[in-house]
């Protein structure tokens, strides 16, 4: 490391800008290099001179914070350019350490001297937001600790709100890996990403420790990164590891979803200080705020829509192939793939994604299975007692064309059950058991996936033929068949990139 | 060159690139004071203190912090009249000012003062190196009296009769001596350091 520091471009009693004369380099990264200089005056500022490749966009970001004035925030004084032609940014100069040297020598802060620096971190990045600012960049070493107070710097990466509420630059994965919300990835930003982040440095100073790091030193830096930002998509925080009081703060502040996150960092100081005093004072969970839930539903909305429109063209394929025609068939087809469709993206694409403990979930699929089921059977002719006129509810499922050729071995023979239960037997079986949550998360990598569709259909066909009571086969089985297409096309997924552009992109290109 | 606003009493600074700037205190008893306070003390604090609050002096087994003319208490007892520093412990001038000692050889002829609160140094600066004859930088803390992450290989900045040096062992088996020259860095492969004369 040193090695590299002790290489600044300037060094003690030079003066790269008129008027300033530099004491020490103070610090180097991508962005350039810092320095601590004294006026004529005898005023310590620090000095940045900026080098990387993207300073314009850091020139940008730091015009937006240039008037931006708190008690918590590293204040820039000025930007300017050198007589070599160099840009520097001029800004108060913080005598203490950073938030990430104290943890390094400290490990975990005491609870009360964690969120009453936590409540000084919200307070200047809830004063941002309120000027339509985002950081981007919040992490323990840009924090910085001075008598006692604690101030954000490093604005290199502060972006414009637009009035939708998302960064007017949306650059993919910019800030640090270990920070992130997995949302940046796409380069959605908003306010929940500071949030999410400050969360992280929450957790931080809780644990001692950042939740998600990659630490195998045979790792090149952008398999590093790239494991982490998996950490974040995929995994969840050990919140054990903090004091229990905060695990509900926490866990909200991290959600993978951000509309499942605190809304605003002013919310998020409070019930933090409220969980601080104690679990009784913890305040129920709000709900999002009304923007946050119209674009999330706006989006769920478009998923739907989308499935409807592929299950309608699929139901009229269908009906091509199999009758000629039959518009009510296809009619009915189409309803059951799409109420099916729907069924599953709903709860897919809302429920918080997870690899493991997905109980419930399936449980709450398969009540949803049984509702199809019925749905299925009242769509092939059963009629419940009571409905037009019927009294008993005695049917029997018709024999239809495609179920010979579907199963020409035959399958097993019916049980004494009634044929009724048969399609919502196989609906709750099938929604219950595969993993549809994986089909929809708009984490994966490809929109459609032949393997995860062919495993669907093979399972579907399997059960079909073992299911012990008679059914609507040929509309089980397609109703599937199609559901599954239907679902994975309408729902977006994450943009898939070859490994080389991957790299390209976490390396800053 | 930029200057201090200070008197002309002489004070030695170093300046480590990629770590920051140190107050040296080789001169002993060291005196705490206020800044305002002319002759400047060797420690010029800006607070509302005594002109020599108290003094840090060299004992037969280690430093000794020794009351001057203010209130001073240490971890939190009051000074009697001169208390032998132990690692960790914290200073506190009059009701505002904090100052922690760190020793990581306990009884050896080094040690930092670190300010934490209530006071500043007249430079930008927050750490003094109290030392008798050498003070060694090492990338570890258990290396050296005081640590800088990274470092190759520890080094010693060692009081010379014409001045200040870094010495560090050679590959094979001496030393080897970088004089410094005040306000001329020195550049040695991992460590650019620059000692600094004010006043």
């Amino acid at each position: 490391m040193l090695s590299e520091t002790a290489h600044f471009r300037h060094h003690f009693g030079d003066e790269p800008l008129p008027g300033y004369t530099v004491k020490v380099g103070l610090g180097k990264g991508a962005f350039g290099e810092v320095y601590l200089a004294v006026n004529r005056g005898g005023k310590a500022v620090a000095l940045k001179l900026l080098t990387c490749a993207f300073a314009e966009d850091e020139i940008a970001a730091t015009r937006q914070c240039i008037n931006f004035k708190n008690e918590h925030f590293v204040e820039i004084f000025d930007l300017v350019k050198g007589p070599d032609g160099s840009t520097w940014v001029l800004m108060e100069y913080v005598l203490g350490d950073t938030l990430a040297g104290i943890l390094q020598s400290e490990g975990r802060l005491e609870k009360t001297l964690a969120v009453a620096w936590f409540r000084q971190l919200a307070e200047v990045l809830h004063a941002l937001h309120l000027r339509n600012i985002l950081h981007r960049d919040v992490k323990s070493s840009n924090v910085f600790l001075e008598e006692g107070k604690i101030k954000l710097g490093d604005v290199g990466l502060c972006t414009p709100l637009e009035p939708a509420g998302k960064a007017s630059d949306a650059s993919q994965g910019i800030g640090t890996a270990e920070y992130g919300a997995p949302e940046v990835d796409e380069g959605v930003y908003s306010p929940r990403t500071d949030v999410y982040a400050a969360g992280i440095l929450l957790y931080e100073m809780l644990v001692g420790d950042v939740p998600f790091r990659a630490d195998d030193p045979d790792l090149f830096a952008w398999e590093r990164k790239e494991s982490i930002r998996r950490q974040h998509h995929d995994d969840y925080p050990d919140l054990t590891k903090a004091p229990r009081e905060f695990a509900t703060v926490l866990g909200k502040a991290l959600a993978k979803n951000p509309a499942h996150r605190y809304p605003d960092m002013k919310t998020f100081a409070q019930e933090v200080e409220l969980a601080a005093r104690g679990p009784a004072t913890v305040a129920p969970q709000r709900a999002p705020t009304p923007k946050v839930q119209a674009a999330w539903v706006g989006d769920l909305a478009s998923v739907l829509v989308g499935a409807g429109g592929a299950s309608f063209v699929l139901a009229l394929l269908a009906s091509a192939l199999l009758f000629q025609g039959d518009w009510s068939s296809v009619l009915a087809w189409w309803l059951l793939t799409l109420a099916t469709s729907w069924a599953i993206i709903i709860p897919g694409r809302t429920w918080e994604y997870s690899e493991r403990g997905n109980g419930r979930r399936r449980l709450v699929l398969a009540g949803q299975g049984v509702v199809l089921g019925l749905l299925a059977a009242w769509l092939q002719g059963y009629r419940f007692p009571g409905m037009d006129g019927a009294e008993t509810a005695a049917w029997a499922p018709a024999a239809k064309s495609w179920e010979s050729a579907l199963f020409p071995l035959g399958t097993l023979p019916a049980l004494p059950i009634a044929p009724l239960w048969g399609l919502p037997l196989y609906f709750a079986a099938m929604l219950g058991l595969l993993r549809w949550w994986v089909d929809v998360h708009e984490r994966r990598p490809v929109r459609f996936s032949l393997m995860s569709w062919l495993a669907t259909v093979l399972v579907a066909y399997a059960f079909l033929a073992l299911l012990p009571v008679a059914a609507d086969r040929e509309l089980a089985f397609f109703t599937l068949a199609m559901t599954s297409f239907a679902v994975q096309v309408a729902s977006p997924c994450r943009e898939v990139v070859t490994p080389i552009v991957r790299r390209l992109r976490l390396e800053g290109y | 060159m930029g200057r201090y606003n200070t008197a002309m009493a002489k004070q030695h600074l170093l300046w480590i690139d990629g770590v920051g700037g140190f107050l040296l205190g080789m001169e002993f008893p060291l005196a705490l004071g206020n800044a305002q306070a002319q002759p400047l003390p060797d420690v010029p604090l800006q607070a509302c203190l005594g002109r020599r609050h108290a003094s840090i002096d060299v004992g037969a087994e280690g430093f000794v912090l020794v009351r001057g003319e203010g209130q001073v208490s240490v971890s939190g007892k009051p000074l009697g009249q001169s208390l032998l520093l132990a690692d960790r412990a914290r200073i506190q001038l009059d009701e505002y000012c904090d100052l922690e000692f760190r020793q990581s050889v306990p009884g050896s002829g080094a040690g930092r003062l670190e300010i934490l609160r209530g006071a500043r140094l007249l430079y930008p600066i927050r750490t003094a190196l109290l030392f008798t004859e050498g003070f060694t930088f090492a990338p570890a803390p258990r290396d050296g009296d005081g640590v800088i992450p990274g470092l190759r290989q520890s080094v010693t900045l060692f009081r010379t009769r014409q001045g200040l040096e870094l010495r560090r062992k050679s590959p094979t088996g001496g030393v080897t001596k970088h004089p410094l020259e005040p306000g001329k860095p020195a550049f040695l492969p991992d460590l650019c350091v620059t000692w600094e004369v004010v006043g």
